[in-house]
């Protein structure tokens, strides 16, 4: 059994939870809202993090680790239908606003930042057919927090690599 | 409050974003979720995971009426 023991109500998990939190607590510009003024768009945004958070995540460990290839094809052909309904649903150029990125944008987008880093070696092609997401990308690129929020992704994953083969090359 | 984040993670991503375009005073800490003491900070083993100061249990309306104090509009 799982216990959360009393203290835990001093700790937020989920990322989700923590942005409702804050954003309840705060106002901007002390914390920057994280969905549209508009309820329309602000119910977007929720099903577009849904999508990302229920029916792609799941499918992305097989971008980290290796698994049977049967195991990763079907994992691949799972998230390019739910890319597909995304570019099918994605107003040109933003998805959730038309103003700066909220929350569903930034779901979508770092899951792209990972596609994009790490899906070609198993044959997952984010922007291929999909005008409509890569410009979307394209768009939350000139977002310098971001950009930021990319370059520190890619670094992340070269260090991690560097790690690994450090310790390869110690074993020989 | 302190966040525990991994700079590789598409999650923290997420949160990280919303902190730099804001003025809240967030403490981003590295953590290997694959690091057992931190079993002892969120038992799934989870990042992010936010942790919040002593006192901080207050109201929304509380913290938006701090919030306004703060920024006087």
């Amino acid at each position: 059994m799982l216990l959360l023991p009393v203290w835990a109500f001093r700790r937020i998990f989920e990322s989700e939870v923590i942005l409702e939190w804050a954003a309840d607590m705060f106002r901007p510009p002390i914390f920057r809202s994280i969905l549209p003024a508009d309820p329309v768009a602000c119910a977007r945004s929720r099903f577009v993090s849904r999508i990302v958070d229920l029916y792609i995540g799941p499918h992305t460990p097989v971008l980290y680790n290796r698994f049977p290839e049967a195991h990763v094809r079907e994992a691949v052909q799972n998230m390019h239908k739910y890319l597909d309904l995304l570019e099918g649903l994605g107003p040109d150029p933003l998805f959730t606003t038309d103003r700066r990125p909220v929350a569903g944008d930034l779901a979508v987008g770092a899951f792209l930042i990972h596609a994009e880093m790490l899906g070609q070696r198993i044959g997952l092609t984010p922007f291929e057919g999909r005008p409509k997401l890569r410009a979307f990308y394209d768009r939350l690129l000139k977002d310098p927090d971001f950009a930021k929020v990319k370059q520190e992704n890619i670094d992340a994953f070269a260090q991690a690599r560097a790690a690994a083969k450090a310790a390869k090359q110690a074993k020989l | 409050m302190k966040l525990y984040n991994s700079d590789g993670s598409p999650y923290c991503a997420r949160v990280r974003y919303f902190i730099y375009a804001s003025t809240l005073p967030i403490d981003i800490v590295p953590q290997d979720f694959n690091d057992p003491a931190f079993r002892k900070i969120n038992p799934l083993k989870k990042v992010p995971t936010l942790e919040l100061d002593n006192g901080e249990y207050a109201s929304p309306a509380a913290a938006a009426a701090t919030a306004t104090t703060r920024h006087g509009n």
